[in-house]
C-alpha cells in the first residue's frame, strides 16, 4: 500500500510539472553514467596529476611529469603505431566490409538473415580464444607455414606472428561485424529506384557507386568507421597476443602501467592522451568526411 | 514509317506470372504514345523492358532500328520519369539535373545554361538550389521531368508521372506535359491507368490487359470502335448486348438479343446465321423521345425510364428495354426557356439509335 501510494504521488507530481518528466525518465540513465563512467573518469584525471606510490595507487603530490614523460620518442612511436594500425584496419575493413554488406543487403530475403547470422556468429566465442586461434595459425610452426611448406611454396617458415601485419589481420578479423552491420543497415535502406534512376541517366556501375550509393550510405560508412577505429586504437588483446613486445600499441602500454609496472598515474595520463586524440580525430573526421549533410542524414 | 521504338513479340515472365505476353508495338518518332490498362496489367514491365531494367524472356526490342538486347540501361538513348520520381535526395535540383549531363561530359559553361533552360521549361526557375525534400509533389515531378528532358533522349518513358498529384494539379500538368512534348518533339511513351488522361493526351493508345495488348489506335478509334469487350468496358461507359444472328440482309445484320429484342447491326461478313454475337453501344449514341423518328437504319425500341440522374450539363437515364436488358443513356440537358424535354421515372419512351453506332466486339 505504502509503495503504491508513493508511485501515485510521483505520477501526480510529474503531471503537475510536465517539464520534469523527461528528467525523471533520464534519471536512472544519468545515475548509471555518473557512477560508472564519469566518476572513474574524474578519478583517473586526478590520478594522472599525482605521483605514483610504490605498490600501485598514488601519493597526494601534484606533478606534470606523467604527461611530460610521454614526449619520449619511445612512447610517441607507440602512439603513432596505434593510430597507423587503427587507420589501416578501418580502411581495410571498409574495403572488405562494403562489398560484403552490399551483397548481403541485395541478397534474397531468405538468404539475408542467414548471411547476417554468419557475420555475427564469431561473437559467440570470446575474442581472446579467437585471437589465440590466430596465433596457432600464424606462428612459425603454425598451420599456415606448415601448409605453405607442405605445398613447397616456401622453404623456411615465414615470420608472421609478432608483426604489425598480424595485428592488422587480427583487428580486421575481430572488428569485421562492427563494420558490416552499420553498412548493411544503411545499404538495406537504400531506395533501389535511385540506383535505377542513376543507371537510366547514363551512369556506369562504377560512377553510380561513387555518385549515388556511397553518398547515400554515408551514415553507415561513418558509423562503421568509428565503431572500428575507436576500439582498435585502444585494443590490447590482439596486439598483445599477435604483436607481442615488438609491436606494442597504446592499449598495451596502459595495461602495462596498471598491471605489472604499477604506475597508475602514468597509465591514467596515457589514457587521457589517447582519449583526447581520439576525440579530436573523430570530430575532425565527422566534420570533413561527414559535412553538414551527413549530420542531418544521421538524424 | 520510321519507328523509334519497336517491340517484336516480346514476352516477359516472372516465374508463373506472364507480365508481358507476346507484345508487338511500333512507335513513331515524336509520337505521344500511351500504355493504358488496369493495375497489374504489365504497363510498368513493358516500360522497364524498353529502358533495359528487365530482359525479355522472348522477343526483341529495337530502339532506332537497333536491337538493344545487349545494351545496358546506361547505354540506351532512353530516359525514364519514374512513378516515384526517384530524385537523388543528396543532390540539389540543379545537381539532379546535372547528373546525366556530367556523364555526357558536357562542358561546364554549357551545363549551367542547359540546366537553366531545363528549369525554365518546367517552370521551376530559381529553384535550382533547393533539395528535393523542400519541394511539393508537383514540383518534384517536374524536376524528374527536367532531369530526363535535359539529356534530349530519343525516347522519354513516363510511368504514371502524375499519379501522386491531386486532380487539379493533375489536369494542369497534363496540359503542360502535352504542350511540352509538342515543343521538344521527343517520343513519349506514357503509362497511365487513367483513361481520361490517355484520351486527352495521346496520339495513340495501347490498351493492355493481363500482359496482352487488347487494342492499339488513336483515342477516337479506341473510343468509337473498341475491338473487345474489355476495351469497351475499360474506356468510357458501354451498354453490352449479346444475341444470335438471324440473318444478313442488305447492309445489315439482323440479330435477336438474349432479351428477345430484334435489332440491326452493321453488316459483318464474319457472321453467319445462328452465330452468337456481342456488341456494345455508347450511352451518348441514343436518342430518346415520345415516338421514334423513323429514320433509315434506325433501331427503335420502347422502354421504361428506370432511373434518372441529373448532372446539370447532362442527364443520365437508365431505361429498361426488356426484363433483363437495361441501357444507360446520356442526354444533353436541352432545357431552354419554356421548353423542358426531360423524362421522369416510369415514363414510357422510344429509344432509338443508328445501327452503325453499334460496335460488334471480338472476344
Ligand atoms: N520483379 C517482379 N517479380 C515478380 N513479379 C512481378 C515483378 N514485376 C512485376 N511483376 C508482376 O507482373 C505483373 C505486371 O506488373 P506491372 O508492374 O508491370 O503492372 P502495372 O501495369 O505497372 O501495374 P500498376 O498500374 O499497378 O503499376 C503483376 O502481376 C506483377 O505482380
Ligand atoms: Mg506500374
Amino acid at each position: 500500500m505504502e509503495r503504491i501510494g508513493l508511485r501515485i504521488r510521483l505520477l501526480k507530481f510529474f503531471n503537475r510539472h510536465p517539464h520534469t518528466k523527461a528528467f525523471g525518465i533520464l534519471l536512472p540513465c544519468m545515475f548509471w553514467i555518473g557512477v560508472f563512467f564519469l566518476l572513474p573518469l574524474v578519478f583517473m584525471a586526478t590520478y594522472s596529476f599525482l605521483e605514483r606510490a610504490l605498490y600501485g595507487g598514488v601519493q597526494l603530490i601534484f606533478t606534470w611529469e606523467n604527461y611530460t614523460r610521454f614526449v619520449d620518442p619511445l612512447y610517441l612511436k607507440i602512439l603513432l603505431r596505434s593510430f597507423r594500425i587503427s587507420f589501416l584496419t578501418t580502411v581495410i575493413l571498409l574495403i572488405i566490409g562494403y562489398p560484403m554488406a552490399y551483397r548481403i543487403a541485395m541478397a534474397d530475403k531468405r538468404w539475408r538473415n542467414i548471411l547476417l547470422f554468419l557475420v555475427v556468429l564469431p561473437f559467440w566465442t570470446s575474442d581472446l580464444i579467437r585471437t589465440y586461434a590466430w596465433m596457432l595459425i600464424l606462428r612459425d610452426t603454425g598451420l599456415l607455414n606448415f601448409l605453405l611448406q607442405y605445398l613447397h611454396v616456401i622453404k623456411k617458415p615465414l615470420t608472421l606472428l609478432y608483426t604489425e601485419g598480424a595485428i592488422l589481420l587480427g583487428l580486421a578479423y575481430v572488428y569485421l561485424p562492427f563494420m558490416v552491420l552499420p553498412l548493411y543497415a544503411s545499404i538495406e535502406k537504400l531506395d533501389r529506384s535511385l540506383l535505377e534512376a542513376a543507371e537510366d541517366l547514363g551512369a556506369t556501375p562504377f560512377w553510380r557507386f561513387l555518385k549515388v550509393t556511397v553518398p547515400l550510405t554515408k551514415s553507415g560508412i561513418l558509423a562503421g568507421s568509428l565503431l572500428v577505429f575507436i576500439p582498435s586504437v585502444g585494443a590490447f588483446i590482439v596486439p598483445d597476443l599477435l604483436g607481442g613486445a615488438k609491436a606494442m600499441m597504446i592499449g598495451n602500454l596502459v595495461q602495462l602501467q596498471f598491471g605489472p609496472s604499477r604506475n597508475w598515474p602514468f597509465g591514467s595520463a596515457a589514457s587521457f592522451i589517447l582519449m583526447t586524440i581520439v576525440l579530436l580525430a573523430v570530430f575532425t573526421y565527422l566534420r570533413f568526411a561527414g559535412g553538414k549533410e551527413a549530420m542531418e542524414e544521421a538524424r | 514509317m520510321e519507328f523509334t521504338v519497336e517491340l517484336n513479340r516480346v514476352t516477359k515472365k516472372f516465374g508463373d506470372v506472364v507480365a508481358a505476353d507476346n507484345v508487338s508495338l511500333q512507335i513513331g518518332r515524336g509520337e505521344f504514345f500511351s500504355l493504358l490498362g488496369p493495375s497489374g496489367c504489365g504497363k510498368t514491365t513493358t516500360l522497364r523492358l524498353i529502358a533495359g531494367f528487365e530482359e525479355p524472356t522472348e522477343g526483341e526490342i529495337f530502339i532506332n532500328n537497333e536491337n538493344v538486347r545487349d545494351k545496358r540501361p546506361y547505354e540506351r538513348d532512353v530516359n525514364t520519369v519514374f512513378q516515384s520520381y526517384a530524385l537523388f535526395p543528396h543532390l540539389t535540383v540543379a545537381g539532379n539535373i546535372a547528373f546525366g549531363l556530367e556523364r555526357k561530359k558536357t562542358p561546364r559553361h554549357e551545363m549551367g545554361r542547359l540546366i537553366e533552360e531545363a528549369l525554365d521549361l518546367v517552370r521551376l526557375k530559381g529553384m535550382g538550389d533547393r533539395y528535393p525534400r523542400q519541394l511539393s509533389g508537383g514540383q518534384q515531378q517536374r524536376v524528374a521531368l527536367a532531369r530526363a528532358l535535359v539529356l534530349k533522349p530519343e525516347v522519354l518513358l513516363l510511368d504514371e508521372p502524375l499519379g501522386a498529384l491531386d486532380l487539379k494539379l493533375r489536369k494542369e500538368m497534363q496540359l503542360e506535359l502535352k504542350s511540352l512534348q509538342e515543343k521538344v518533339g521527343i517520343t513519349f511513351i506514357y503509362v497511365t491507368h487513367d483513361q481520361e488522361e490517355a484520351l486527352t493526351m495521346s496520339d495513340r493508345i495501347a490498351v493492355m490487359e493481363r500482359g496482352r495488348l487488347e487494342q492499339v489506335g488513336t483515342p477516337e478509334e479506341i473510343y468509337e470502335f473498341p475491338k473487345t469487350r474489355f476495351v469497351a468496358d475499360f474506356i468510357g461507359v458501354s451498354n453490352f448486348f449479346s444475341g444470335q444472328v438471324i440473318r444478313a440482309e442488305g447492309e445489315t445484320l439482323l440479330v435477336r438479343t438474349d432479351g428477345n429484342l430484334d435489332v440491326t447491326l452493321p453488316l459483318d461478313h464474319g457472321f453467319t446465321e445462328g452465330q452468337r454475337v456481342q456488341f456494345s453501344i455508347r450511352p451518348e449514341k441514343f436518342s430518346v423521345g415520345p415516338q421514334g423518328k423513323g429514320r433509315d437504319g434506325e433501331n427503335e425500341l420502347v422502354g421504361e425510364i428506370a432511373n434518372r440522374i441529373y448532372l446539370g450539363g447532362s442527364i443520365h437515364y437508365v431505361i429498361a428495354l426488356s426484363a433483363e436488358e437495361k441501357v444507360t443513356v446520356f442526354l444533353k440537358n436541352e432545357r431552354t426557356a419554356g421548353q423542358q424535354p426531360s423524362f421522369s421515372v416510369g415514363e414510357r419512351v422510344t429509344v432509338s439509335w443508328h445501327r452503325d453506332d453499334s460496335v460488334i466486339l471480338g472476344d
